[in-house]
């Protein structure tokens, strides 16, 4: 490729500037346990910009799904509920809309694609009928021409033989190919943003790649902003541009990629990345957390981190505010110590 | 498609084989003797020893089975022993009536259960729950012998709205369908309670799977959700609950015919028990394992239908 | 929800008193036998001692349900009949558990050829009407008390073998099984002292639920005429002999319905209740 080629390419896959798709804006979301309610995740806010990637990362129960439900609309009724904050997709306040306007949007400006192919597709209709629904029901085509653009979006996720395949079912499909045809779903109707829930979790370490790689090409050429979930930090290093690190509800660590490997500071993005085992190190040296997530009951007030923190002082009880570090001021960090 | 019916048909010559080898035992292989029953304990030895070898009880049990198994293969099903009919023209001059009520029947419940389950499911614990759960408890309390007396009690013989003892063999469609309404409003109450119930646990555990949760991102409104992509789903559990009462159900519609008065597979029970019928009695048995191992194959079809993993897997 | 939240489960039992409906269920059962086994205190009349004077006569302060067509009492006659339907009940159902449950938990445990004809056969026996097999059963055998009970508990035993067969194969999945074998333990001290006490609970809601499919079954019989033979009074039969006189007399067909009605609501209730009780999964 020329230099002026290659320039542009680059700058092609540079995040757009100007207004983010997706902004979150001090989301706190509540879920209920034998009638109270706790806040299940507290005071989150991030934005993504097209072309941009954003990684939500932590443990099981941090509430990075719970946040991506809270952006979708989809917290199940009864159980769990927005309690402040405001979600605005493509420049439309989610928060404050009807359900009939969130409907709309949903599918439509915003997909998601989530963690089990196999159990998220519908196993009694057939696949090309599902990527052509969202088509139908947001942009009125009928139901040939919706077939048609289905079929096109079989091949744009790179399925082999997809006009044989239109009218197959889930499980004739294997892992990869089924969180292929969930992309296709998600992408049917051209959203601005794209959540995905740990989409290569449940995948082959060799198929994760595959997928990965099909996403990012898929960012570029339709200009989404992606919210990627994910407790793998390997993911994280390959596709994300920013990451933000969830500890029982709060954003503790919120940065630009190499800089948060370069310098993770806060203690749980510490030891969440010591704790990774790698290659080039023996398995003596894996250094697990001490202790477990805390139940949403009996999570303390003030930092959450607290109970498992090596480097806990007596303010911890208060709950820090995020902070931006003198250094870097793009890279926020949530503590006392370590950002005072 | 048709290689699936095939293989379904054949598989069905296993299980047919043996449920008439079930009646076989069921009707002979008792203690006392048979003759007895048949004509009373004050026959004469003479006619006693007639009867025997009128029914082959004299013959080795193996021969007696060889014969029966012959027979039926023929398409013949003996002849009565009071009236000396062939069995198999009796039957098929009322089965038409008795296939009329089963299936009216499974209309009915399919018609009232599956959307009292849909809106139950919901609504938990909202009125249209508690009216399903009703609904079902009183479908399996009610024998169908007691419902359809007091069916009979309330709507024609207080209510006077449809006749107690009506023409059900009349051309004319709107008698028929009045003669049909309340035997099939009986038996199709059994089948409202299992369908509601199916339907109902059905869609709740529909409603918290994962596709569904897909289908709620992709922006479709509920209806849609509901009706298209949660029910297709629970119609695998219908169609097995609906099969595996499918006994019950013969059973049931044999007892509303007796009660209603109805021609059917019923009343020549009843004249052949309280003839001592032990020919006809036989061969009515074989007819209901006929139906029995059809309603299973039916099913077993529906399935390919229903479920694209069978047809294709 | 998939989210890691720890929510505590609520025992068994308090989960079945919230069921009013077990309560109500066990309630009205307990009462039903307690007015069977006091039948010959509490009856006003003798159910057999016939009045040609009172002859269908429609309820009265005397004669609270009525009299059938022989003058008898026809409350005294429903009272009665609850012995027949819950000892012919209780026992059928009796038999077809032990005899069922036994087979099932051999032959799901041994697994093999065995398991696989008596699994076959089982599923034969399960598709035929279970009425209509009870019916030939007491048509050939002839009716009375014995042959009831014994025809009703042949139609019960696959039943329970198909329970509990599937729920000793769930068993045989979870590793405590073979835990038991590396422990020593003799087949038969495995099946019966460790298997089988934990698949009682399903065979116990199956068991209720059977209870009143018994009595569905003996009631029907009478009606069909193939009950314990007259002049025992059973509920079918009183509905029986009142159904030619439907137009007239309706009151001998509608108490004994009630009475049945009533058991075996009970029974459900009690059967379902049970079911919920024991199912974690079943919501609050």
């Amino acid at each position: 490729m020329s230099a002026a080629a290659e320039a542009a390419t680059d700058a092609a896959l540079e995040p757009e500037s100007g207004e983010p798709a997706l902004v979150v804006d001090r989301l706190t979301t509540s879920i209920r346990i034998d009638r109270r309610w706790f806040d299940a995740v507290r005071d989150v806010s991030f934005e993504v910009h097209r072309r941009e990637t954003l990684a939500l990362v932590g443990e099981s129960g941090c509430g990075k799904s719970l946040t991506a439900l809270s952006v979708m609309g989809l917290l199940p009724a009864g159980v769990g509920r927005v309690s402040s904050g405001r979600i605005t997709v493509d420049g439309v306040d989610m928060t404050a809309a009807s359900e009939a306007k969130a409907q709309a949007m949903r599918g439509d400006r915003i997909g998601m694609i989530f963690q089990e192919p196999m159990t998220s597709l519908n196993p009694v209709l057939p696949v090309g009928f599902q990527i052509a629904e969202s088509l139908v029901e947001h942009r009125g085509l009928s139901r040939r021409q919706a077939r048609r653009r289905a079929l096109e979006l079989m091949e744009l996720v790179r399925i082999p033989a997809a006009a044989q395949r239109l009218d197959a079912y889930a499980h004739q499909f294997s892992g990869g190919m089924r969180q292929r045809v969930m992309i296709a779903i998600a992408l049917a109707c051209a959203p601005k943003v794209l959540i995905a829930d740990e989409p290569t979790t449940a995948l082959d370490v060799t198929i994760q790649a595959q997928v990965l790689a099909l996403l990012a090409d898929l960012q570029r050429k339709e200009g989404l902003a992606v919210l990627l979930i994910t407790h793998n930090l390997g993911v994280v290093a390959s596709v994300a541009d920013r990451v933000i690190v969830m500890y029982g509800g709060d954003v503790v660590e919120s940065a630009p990629v190499k800089e948060f490997f370069s310098r993770p500071t806060h203690p749980y993005s510490e030891a969440l990345l010591a704790a990774m085992p790698r290659v080039d190190r023996s398995a003596a040296a894996l250094m697990p957390i001490p202790g477990q997530v805390p139940t949403l009951p009996d999570l303390p007030p003030g930092c959450r981190f607290q109970s498992r923190c090596p480097l806990r002082i007596e303010r911890c009880a208060e709950l820090p505010p995020l902070i931006a570090l003198a250094a870097a001021p793009a890279h926020g960090v949530r503590c006392w110590v370590r950002a005072p | 498609m048709l290689r699936f019916i095939v293989n379904r048909l054949l598989l069905a010559l296993p299980t047919l084989w043996a449920v008439l080898t079930l009646v076989f035992v069921l009707v002979r292989v008792v203690p006392g003797d048979p003759t007895i029953v048949v004509l009373g304990d004050q026959a004469s030895p003479a006619a006693r020893a007639a009867l025997r070898e009128r029914l082959g009880l004299n013959k080795p049990l193996i021969a007696q089975y060889a014969d029966f198994m012959v027979q039926i293969a023929h398409g013949d099903l003996g002849r009565s022993l009071v009236t000396n009919r062939p069995i198999t023209s009796d039957v098929a001059a009322v089965l038409p009536y008795t296939i009329e009520l089963t299936l009216a029947a499974l209309v009915i419940g399919s018609l009232i259960g599956v959307p009292l389950g849909v809106v139950a499911a919901q609504r938990r614990d909202g009125f249209v729950d508690w009216l399903a759960r009703i609904v079902s408890l009183a479908g399996l309390s009610f024998p169908a012998f007691v419902s359809g007396i007091l069916l009979l009690i309330a709507f024609a013989v207080e209510l006077r709205w449809f006749p107690v003892i009506s023409t059900v063999t009349t051309t004319d469609p709107l008698q028929r369908l009045r003669a049909l309404a309340l035997p099939s409003i009986n038996l199709g109450l059994i089948m409202v309670a299992y369908v509601t119930r199916v339907t109902r646990s059905g869609m709740l555990k529909a409603l918290s799977d994962d596709y569904v949760r897909t289908a709620r991102a992709k922006g479709l409104p509920n209806r849609i959700v509901v009706w298209r992509h949660a029910l297709r789903n629970v119609l695998i559990p219908i169609v097995t609950v609906v099969g595996l009462y499918l006994g019950v159900l013969i059973g049931n519609a044999v007892l509303t015919e007796i009660v209603f008065n109805r021609p059917g597979l019923g009343k020549l029970i009843v004249s052949a028990l309280n003839q001592r019928d032990y020919s006809l009695l036989q061969g009515l048995m074989v007819v209901t394992a006929l139906a029995v191992v059809v309603a299973n194959i039916l099913t077993d079809l529906t399935y390919g239908l229903v479920d694209p993993r069978v047809k294709a897997g | 929800m998939n989210t890691a939240v720890a929510i505590a489960a609520p025992s068994a039992w308090k989960r079945a008193t919230r069921s009013g409906g077990l309560v109500v269920g066990l309630a009205l059962a307990l009462t039903m036998v307690v007015i069977a086994i006091a039948a010959p205190w509490i009856a006003p009349f003798d159910p057999n001692e016939q009045n040609a004077l009172l002859k269908l006569e429609p309820p009265s302060a005397a004669h609270l349900f009525g009299t059938d067509e022989f003058g008898r009492d026809v409350l005294s006659r429903v009272i009665f009949g609850a012995r027949i339907s819950l000892f012919v009940g209780a026992f059928a159902t009796l038999a077809g558990v032990v005899i069922g449950t036994i087979i099932g938990v051999v032959s799901g445990y041994f697994g093999g050829l065995v398991d696989r004809l008596i699994t076959a056969a089982t599923d034969v026996l399960l598709s035929f009407p279970q009425l209509i097999m009870g019916l030939i059963l007491v048509a050939v055998l002839g009716a009375n008390l014995f042959n009831l009970i014994l025809a009703i508990a042949i139609t019960a035993v696959p039943a329970f073998i198909r329970v509990a067969r599937a729920s000793t194969f769930a068993m045989k999945e979870r590793d405590f099984v073979d835990a038991c074998r590396a422990l020593g333990f003799a087949n038969p001290r495995i099946m019966f002292l460790h298997v089988l006490p934990n698949i009682m609970d399903e065979v116990v809601v199956m068991a209720s639920l059977w209870f009143a499919a018994a009595i569905r079954t003996e009631s029907t019989l009478a009606f069909i005429g193939l009950g314990v033979p007259p002049p025992t009074a059973t509920w079918g039969g009183i509905i029986r002999d009142g159904f030619d006189n439907l137009l007239d007399a309706s009151w001998l067909s509608i108490f004994p319905s009630l009475a049945i009605l009533t058991i075996m609501i009970a029974l459900n209730l009690i059967g379902d209740g049970l079911r919920d009780a024991s199912d974690p999964r079943a919501p609050q």
